[in-house]
């Protein structure tokens, strides 16, 4: 009868630990979920300012005489961009992926610019007008989106570093995911305001 | 014990010379209160306070859609529209299902050039784009600042974004997208038949008591009805003043300009 009642309490245990980490791996898979859905916003996002090439062509090529170098690096610059699978999202990945898109930014401000600079006036057309709000309402959303990203990585890096969680995340394979970090220039580059 | 607190003040009097305005410090945001128009630099006289607050309340009872107004001398340190969407995130302006708030931030001129931001909850940024915002911006905000008349400026956008708004979303709408009242109610009557048919199922006299267990238990399940009914129809668009904030979430949508 005794042998029975110790055999029975530790099952007990044993069952106490097991929902317990079969819960605790269910949360880690919740906030990873939510992790992965903010980085499609992210992409989402990048993929705007990516569709905003056509529109800096649009206005490139309203000028008239345009230069056909500044398109085709613009051009270039587009089609390099990268998509990132949200299952490698590491630090490196996310680097090589913002890196791209703000190359892509440059060119594409710079065509702007050297266009501008010899046609004064099409800062009064209507393109261009559309153009400047549309490209800040895209770095704005990009920063937003960025931000709610880190955020929630964030939260789920802080969950599987945790004692005794850790010890979960590593039997379940949670990997902690990259963040965004600010990078040099990337803030200003695509700001046409500067000529203005 | 006296020189002690003359020591005390000496140093605590040049902190207090020294203090910063809360804005000014990095990272400030306005605490949320149970109005829509905060006005730190006190540029309205109380009169056209009173009068966007009720008209803004009155637009949040008849369509849903909440627009706060916000003017600061500046914005802990961050930009504007960094500013702006951390502040309609923070406190949730618009409902959360259908995310319908719009944030105006005005920076009036001081030895700084003034600001002022258009930001849009994310489900307005279709009815008001970025180049919307930025039109409504331009042609009717800034020409009356630029005048100092923050008062009309405000009031001629929000003469153009109210219509807009109440066009995509309607009171009905959030009636209907909020009306969660059904569910619960299914769920509790489900919960009740379950309990129901276990009772009957473990009815063989060990469970002797189970029967009044669920009679119990089903007194707590319609009184939990009620409850439920009034806190989802209720709450945020109670009479007399705005009965706060619904959750909504912004995403980056909107435009800002500068005199």
């Amino acid at each position: 009868m005794k042998k029975h009642t110790a055999l029975w309490i530790i099952l007990g245990i044993v069952a106490v630990i097991v929902i317990w980490a079969i819960s605790a791996n269910n949360k880690m898979n919740v906030k990873q979920e939510n992790a992965t859905s903010k980085w499609a916003d992210v992409q989402a996002d990048y993929q705007r300012r990516k569709d905003l090439v056509e529109q800096a062509i649009n206005v490139v090529k309203g000028a008239g005489n345009y230069e056909s170098g500044t398109l085709e690096a613009v051009i270039k610059a587009r089609n390099n961009v990268p998509q990132l699978d949200a299952n490698n999202l590491t630090e490196e990945n996310i680097a090589n992926f913002q890196k791209a898109y703000d190359k892509m930014a440059q060119e594409m401000t710079r065509a702007i610019n050297v266009t501008v600079e010899r046609y004064p006036e099409l800062t009064a057309t209507k393109n261009y007008q559309e153009f400047q709000a549309q490209i800040e309402g895209c770095e704005n959303r990009i920063n937003v989106s960025r931000k709610k990203f880190n955020d929630a990585v964030r939260e789920y890096n802080t969950m599987i570093r945790l004692f005794p969680n850790s010890v979960i995340a590593s039997l379940f394979g949670h990997k902690a995911m990259g963040y965004f970090q600010a990078s040099e220039g990337a803030e200003e580059a695509p700001s046409t305001e500067a000529l203005l | 014990m006296r020189e002690l607190f003359c020591l005390l003040w000496v140093f605590v009097l040049p902190l207090m010379a020294t203090a910063q305005e809360p804005w000014e410090e990095t990272g400030w945001l306005p605490e949320k209160g149970n109005h829509l128009v905060y006005d730190y630099c006190n540029i309205l006289t109380s009169n056209q306070n009173n009068e966007l607050e009720s008209r803004l309340t009155a637009f949040n009872d008849s369509t849903s859609n909440q627009i706060a107004i916000i003017i600061v001398p500046a914005f802990g340190g961050n930009d504007i529209q960094a500013f702006a969407f951390e502040v309609g995130d923070e406190w949730g302006i618009g409902q959360k299902e259908l995310a319908n708030g719009v944030l105006i931030v005005v920076k009036p001129k001081d030895d700084t050039k003034g600001e002022v931001e258009i930001a849009t909850g994310v489900g307005l940024e279709g009815a008001l784009p970025d180049i919307f915002c930025k039109r409504i911006i331009e042609n009717e905000m800034i020409p009356h600042f630029r005048d100092g008349e923050y008062y009309e400026g405000i009031v001629a956008a929000l003469d153009i974004i109210e219509p807009v708004c109440a066009g995509e979303y309607s009171y009905e709408q959030y009636k209907e997208k909020n009306d969660s009242g059904v569910w619960p109610l299914i769920f509790i009557v489900a919960i009740i038949v379950v309990v129901i048919v276990l009772c009957f199922a473990f009815d063989d006299g060990t469970f002797g008591d189970n029967g009044s267990y669920g009679g119990g238990s089903f007194y707590g399940g319609s009184t939990r009805i009620n409850n439920w009914g009034s806190g989802s129809s209720g709450g945020s668009f109670s009479s007399g003043g705005f009965g706060g904030f619904g959750g909504g979430s912004f995403g980056g949508g909107g435009a800002h300009g500068s005199w």
